[in-house]
């Protein structure tokens, strides 16, 4: 196999919490990614899932260095971005990896032109201004499926998926390797959202992009990705091919959240799996394997020793004391 | 909901709602009719900025004033018109009494200053009268009702120490504590976790039966609603454009948008999307709605508002023989393809 794009080496972010009891002052650790390992290959997409707070958002600000990671390492096209300087960072690395939000309209400028909006990466990295950043912008407007004539409006004067689409085009101005995709389509409607789903392909392929996704609609995460990393409590439980993970999960948890959506095929509420109980704290993390709390197949072993990710397939990675490589 | 003779439970008729805004009246709904009978379910599909939270609103006399403005129209509950009534009477035998509300975001519903004791004693006090050991008594009962773990400890937390989950039930503890006949819940499960949501919708549908009550379920996942409730219905820019039995509108929408709708829910990835192209026509001001995303509108389209029409479909007939002139509805010159 090809050196990956990035690979990540026991990465742990822990963010201080003060816990008042009282009369001490506790110091304590929100354990939000708790030692993973992953690689991306250049040109993959990557599908990030798992339940609100298991530190989805938190790995990615730690891949982009939004964040600084509390240990471990990120090579990213050979380079480890946990160790390099800000400057480094900002003038080797930044403009390779770029991020698109959920909500376009609070991370586009709502005063500026969409001119500016796009351009401003290039005028502050490739230094482009008057006609030459016009036609660069035009460019990227004609990319994602936009007027020319947008150039000269504001974000406000757009729909929703319109400004979805400026986002994109402004974080694909630079040519970056890795496109972070937080969220991309939750703030559109359903139709917006399949033509944005259908430009992110269209683009990929085009481009050779490498995208990390980051959704609540498992069936965007499905339509999009080529691999899927299932994170539960900060740890990654199971990683594998898309179709795979989607039609063949083999964790308790990968399956638990699949047969918890709805689909167009389910006659009654009872097709639809629950999971008992809250996600526990991450500050406080049960024993063991982290899902035994609420794990409908939960054995002895699990609450005292933590299952090791082992290969159940080519490609195909889980950690669960029922699995056999 | 099919017979036009029969007396609806819920039933509104020739709604017009709209907002003051500097360029004049804007019409946000628009609904020649909809009904809901006792017990049933109906699930209000529409996209965001549809109308569904307004119609929500209106039904409760809770638009917000003056820029929200009831145009024309009737909303009969139980045989009386909900638009008819004062503030006082809509506050004292219908909000929060025989019409009940869950609303999509709980923390905004919930008082993150108070306690959850604190929260659920008042209404209870309020509604029933009760107090001291009774109130307490009866909290909890609530609190089993809506399937919540450990009780006398959870009662004393603040909102912010709860899951999502968990402050939901806690709505819907509240909202059902005054024995309502009729649910109105506006998305209850849109900011939580997949996990979470089944969870919750069961615990609705449990006490829907229990309680025979009747839903206004509004969504935006067309799966969800077809899993959930009976009947359904979609709203595209305050028109409901087709309406029928859940099951039939999903196997076989008859209106281009519900189609549109329906086609775009990714089911795997080895189905593409059907479109990727959009058509943007000029709207037509004095036609269809959805004329400008139209694919199969033609001229008339545009100088005439088509109205629900009934059709007889075959899904129809075969799926529900049990039911007696099954009967979808679409506001569309095209629909179905023949007529
Ligand atoms: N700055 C911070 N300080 C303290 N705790 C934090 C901080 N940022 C995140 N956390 C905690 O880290 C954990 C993971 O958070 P994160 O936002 O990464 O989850 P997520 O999977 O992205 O959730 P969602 O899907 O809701 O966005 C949570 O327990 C969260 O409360
Ligand atoms: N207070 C208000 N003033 C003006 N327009 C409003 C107001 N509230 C809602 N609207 C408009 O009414 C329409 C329907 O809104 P809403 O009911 O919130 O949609 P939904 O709940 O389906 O997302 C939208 O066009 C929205 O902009
Ligand atoms: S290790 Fe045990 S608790 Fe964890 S997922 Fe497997 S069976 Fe469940
Ligand atoms: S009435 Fe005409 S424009 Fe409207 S949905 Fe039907 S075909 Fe399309
Ligand atoms: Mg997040
Ligand atoms: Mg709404």
């Amino acid at each position: 196999m090809n050196q990956p794009l990035i690979k990540v080496e026991a990465l742990k972010k822990y963010f201080p919490v003060r816990s008042n009891h009282l009369f001490k002052t506790q110091k304590q650790w929100v354990k939000a990614v708790d030692g993973i390992d992953l690689e991306i290959q250049s040109g993959e997409t990557i599908g990030l899932v798992g339940e609100s707070g298991c530190g989805k958002t938190t790995l990615v600000n730690v891949l982009l260095r939004l964040e600084d990671s509390t240990e471990g390492s990120i090579i990213f096209d050979g380079l480890d971005i946990t160790r390099v300087s800000q400057k480094m960072m900002r003038d080797k690395v930044r403009k390779n990896i770029q991020i698109v939000f959920q909500d376009p309209f609070w991370s586009l400028n709502p005063r500026m032109l969409v001119r500016n909006v796009i351009g401003e990466p290039l005028s502050v990295h490739q230094k482009l201004s008057g006609l030459a950043l016009s036609e660069k912008v035009e460019s990227l407007l004609d990319m994602v499926g936009l007027p020319k004539d947008s150039l000269y409006k504001y974000p406000h004067e757009f729909s929703g998926g319109q400004r979805q689409r400026i986002a994109i085009a402004r974080a694909l101005a630079l040519e970056p390797k890795l496109v972070v995709l937080d969220e991309p389509t939750s703030s559109i409607d359903i139709l917006s959202q399949a033509q944005i789903l259908d430009l992110l392909q269209q683009l990929k392929e085009k481009l050779g992009l490498t995208y990390i996704l980051i959704s609540h609609d498992l069936s965007v995460v499905h339509y999009l990705s080529d691999r899927i990393i299932v994170m539960y409590l900060g740890k990654i439980v199971e990683q594998g091919p898309s179709e795979v993970i989607f039609n063949q999960p083999v964790h308790p948890y990968t399956q638990a959240l699949f047969n918890a959506i709805p689909s167009l095929s389910m006659q009654n509420l009872s097709e639809l799996q629950t999971i008992e109980g809250n996600v526990p704290s991450a500050i406080n993390p049960p024993t063991g394997c982290r899902f035994h709390t609420r794990c409908p197949r939960v054995m002895p072993i699990c609450s005292e020793i933590e299952p090791k990710a082992i290969y159940v397939d080519k490609d195909h990675q889980a950690a669960c004391h029922l699995l056999k490589s | 909901m099919t017979d036009q003779k029969t007396q609806f439970y819920f039933e509104i008729k020739d709604l017009s709602v709209g907002f003051r805004t500097f360029e004049g009246i804007k019409p946000v709904l628009n609904i020649e009719g909809l009904g809901i009978n006792r017990g049933e379910t109906y699930g209000l599909v529409g996209e965001s900025g549809a109308g569904k939270t307004v119609l929500a609103l209106t039904i409760l006399g809770l638009l917000p004033k003056p820029a929200g403005m009831i145009l024309n129209g009737s909303i009969l509950f139980d045989g009386v018109d909900l638009l008819k009534q004062s503030e006082k009477q809509m506050a004292e035998i219908y909000r929060g009494k025989r019409l009940a509300m869950i609303f999509q975001d709980p923390m905004s519903t919930l008082n993150p200053v108070f306690t959850v004791w604190q929260q659920i004693e008042r209404v209870i006090t309020r509604q029933e009268g009760l107090k001291g050991k009774a109130c307490l008594k009866r909290s909890l009962e609530l609190l089993d009702m809506v399937k919540l773990p450990d009780t006398m400890n959870l009662i004393d937390k603040y909102p912010h120490e709860l899951s999502g989950g968990q402050r939901q039930r806690i709505i819907i503890a509240i909202a059902l504590s005054c024995g309502a006949e009729f649910l109105i819940a506006d998305e209850p499960t849109r900011n939580l976790d997949v996990t979470i949501q089944a969870g919750i919708l069961k615990l609705i549908d449990e006490l829907q039966r229990d309680f025979k009550m009747s839903v206004l379920f509004i969504g935006n996942n067309v799966s969800l609603v077809n899993i959930f409730c009976r009947n359904a219905g979609i709203l595209y820019r305050g028109k409901l454009v087709e309406e029928g039995l859940s099951n039939c509108v999903v196997q076989n929408p008859l209106h281009p948008y519900t189609q549109t709708l329906i086609s775009a829910i990714p089911r795997s990835k080895s189905e593409k999307l059907k479109f990727s192209k959009t058509i943007i026509k000029p709207e037509a001001e004095n036609g269809c709605p959805y004329f400008s995303r139209c694919t199969i509108g033609k001229e008339n389209c545009s100088t005439h508002v088509p109205m629900l029409r009934e059709f007889r479909t075959e899904s129809s007939a075969e799926s529900l023989n049990d039911i007696q002139n099954p009967v979808q509805k679409a506001a569309c010159f095209y629909a179905g393809g023949t007529i």
